[in-house]
């Protein structure tokens, strides 16, 4: 192939070429329908309401993912050729780097709010395709041009999918894909902390690459006395420093810019207009101020959650439709439009900023609102509520057996970062949650206040 | 919620270890009519609901449930464990009452086998997957082997639960 270059704010100079092991079918993916698409889906959806230069797009960081997963390929190649690891896969490490490109595919437009709405509009009983699924279908389709340019090159689609759909280690090649120094989580956290313009965390990254090894790690759930060992990356001891500041990095990623309040408040609007969008489609049939051809129209109406009209789906059309609906819509659903066109936040009450020492407070607070606002939630008010922990928001029991930071130990055994002795991180007894409740009408708000005022003490 | 967690944890022993147990556990009881009104999700360890998550925090925070962390021998990963605090109520006799030998069967069992078995139940009659069986491996992979599965079968099938039945 012609030697083919990319500029990148992250990693510089981005080459494909012929002396890669997969650089020609890589280029070739990012030039398929379901990649380009990417440019029109921003990483951080609605963050750049608060950090104004995140408006960086999936098709950015896939490219850096599969940057970072070639690196990650070699150190493969480097531990194996220590010993005892067995001999390099050529083909596991093709399927791990197609993998690594294709990760993303499957986002919606504003990824996080779009799940939210099509969850709650399921109900409890029904079930809901999420992006990962999406991200395997787009690379399974047999009439995508995916899984002909992965066919033409040797490499299997369903591979490629079942590396990314796999919840528990496979082997090392997977690491590459999902553990807790995988390719999209170097880079992510790379571009966001530059793109966002915070100044929190550092990563030391060329000697994290440096000190990343292969190790055998315990995957079964740590309360049983099951030892499921798996193949994953961890890091060596000399790297422990640069691994506290990558996981302090990360954490403050997830406080300061992931879980940012307003952020999160305006995700809370986008999710409602999806979900008012859907509901004036069922009742008339129409949405005010879109064409009954429109994207969003033909995924809500019944049937309408095909893989073909998912494709169809991209911020940009959405933003389209935000546009129309302010101009030409009406009622709830021009309300909330016209809010997202000008960026009219909700009111929130943050119980955590309120009662940061008092969890009883909180708790009965939070139950007042749920009884207060029972019938309103989702339409004019909306909660937010969370847990997360070092290594993210946690949506699940725990996190990933092979998402923790494991050190290795010079005697060759592995810890989890927070039990090394003298260790500066250390893990809580409980998890830190965030309960927020956003108000789209001032008296609604003032009420919960009160409320939540009188609880402090102050109109006691 | 119309069960009390606290109870439930009474019934259950006293004591319930690991976040994944208490979930799964609570997640094959409603599948037998426990009626704890929770709602739940598909996520990486199975069926799990946010809200009984939500629940247990407060229960800790209330004082009605204890929680304690422990650490796994060897790597040190944090797991947690949940206690019953107080007397035993007439809510845990009549959950022993009712669930006595379900939960004793439950308990027995690792949180690996509890994790396959509410998995399989999911599969099988949630999303009504032809091949459960191909998608239990498919997702949980190194986890069903060493005869794993097939101890999570015979769980549900001493639960009335069993998708070959």
């Amino acid at each position: 192939m012609i030697s083919q270059r990319i500029r990148d704010p992250i990693h510089d100079v981005i080459t494909f070429d012929d002396k890669g092991l997969v650089d020609e079918v890589a280029w070739k993916l990012l030039q398929t329908r379901d990649m380009q698409r990417l440019r029109r889906v921003k990483q951080l959806g609605v963050s750049e309401f608060v950090f104004p230069g995140a408006s960086h797009t999936r098709f950015a960081h896939s490219i850096g993912v599969f940057h970072i997963a070639r690196q990650l390929v070699e150190i493969i190649r480097r531990e194996i050729g220590r010993g005892g690891l067995g001999m390099f896969d050529d083909t596991r490490a093709k399927t791990a780097l197609c993998a690594a490109m294709l990760h993303d595919i499957g986002h919606g437009p504003f990824s996080h709010a779009f799940e939210v709405a099509r969850k709650s509009l399921a109900g409890k009983e029904r079930k809901i395709d999420k992006h990962e699924a999406f991200t395997a279908f787009m690379i399974e389709d047999p009439a995508g041009e995916i899984g002909a340019v992965l066919t033409d090159a040797g490499i299997d689609p369903h591979a490629v999918a079942e590396l990314i759909r796999a919840e528990t280690p496979q082997d090392m090649y997977h690491a590459v894909v999902s553990s807790s120094f995988d390719a999209d989580r170097l880079d992510y956290l790379q571009r966001d902390r530059h793109m966002t313009g915070t100044g929190a965390g550092a990563i030391d990254i060329g000697w994290l690459m440096e000190n990343v090894r292969v190790a055998e790690i315990d995957v079964a759930a740590p309360e049983t006395d099951d030892e499921i060992m798996g193949s994953t990356f961890c890091l060596d001891i000399k790297a422990r420093d640069a691994a506290e500041d990558f996981l302090l990095a990360r954490y403050r990623l997830f406080t300061n810019v992931y879980l940012h309040k307003t952020t999160r408040g305006i995700e809370q609007l986008v999710a409602a207009f999806f979900r008012q969008i859907s509901r004036e489609i069922h009742a008339s049939g129409h949405v005010g101020g879109l064409d009954d051809r429109h994207p969003l129209v033909l995924f809500f109406s019944s049937g309408g959650e095909t893989l073909e009209n998912y494709r169809e789906l991209e911020d940009t059309v959405v933003w389209g439709a935000i546009h129309a609906v302010a101009r030409l819509g009406s009622g709830a659903l021009q309300d909330i439009a016209c809010r997202l066109r000008d960026r009219a936040r909700p009111r929130c009450i943050d119980l955590q900023r309120l009662f940061p020492d008092d969890d009883n407070h909180q708790v009965s607070v939070k139950k007042a609102f749920r009884k207060m606002f029972a019938d309103m939630f989702g339409e004019r008010v909306f909660q937010d509520v969370g847990t997360y922990s070092l290594y993210g928001e946690i949506g699940a029991d725990d996190v990933h057996a092979q998402k923790r930071l494991m050190i290795r130990l010079a005697n060759g055994q592995t810890k989890e970062i927070t039990q090394v002795r003298n260790s500066i991180i250390k893990a809580w007894d409980r998890p830190p949650s965030f309960e927020r409740y956003y108000f789209l009408d001032e008296a609604d708000y003032n009420r919960a206040r009160e409320l939540a005022d009188s609880a402090q003490g102050r109109h006691g | 919620m119309t069960i009390e967690l606290r109870s439930l944890v009474a019934a259950a022993g006293g004591e319930i270890v690991g976040r994944i147990r208490l979930q799964k556990l609570v997640y094959l009881l409603d599948q037998l009519d426990l009626g704890s009104g929770f709602s739940y999700a598909y996520h990486h360890y199975g069926p799990y609901s946010a809200e009984l998550a939500e629940e247990v925090g407060d229960e800790v925070v209330l004082g009605r449930l204890d929680e304690e962390t422990r650490y796994r021998r060897g790597d040190g990963v944090p797991y947690v464990v949940y206690k019953s605090t107080g007397e035993e109520d007439a809510a845990a006799a009549a959950i022993r009452r009712h669930f006595g030998a379900q939960l004793g069967e439950m308990q027995s069992c690792s949180a690996t086998v509890l994790e396959l078995a509410a998995t399989i139940h999911w599969l099988a009659f949630k999303e009504e997957c032809e091949d459960w069986r191909g998608e239990l491996v498919r997702r949980k992979t190194v986890k069903t082997e060493n005869g794993r599965t097939d101890q999570a079968l015979a769980l549900l099938a001493k639960l009335g639960l069993s998708p070959t039945a």
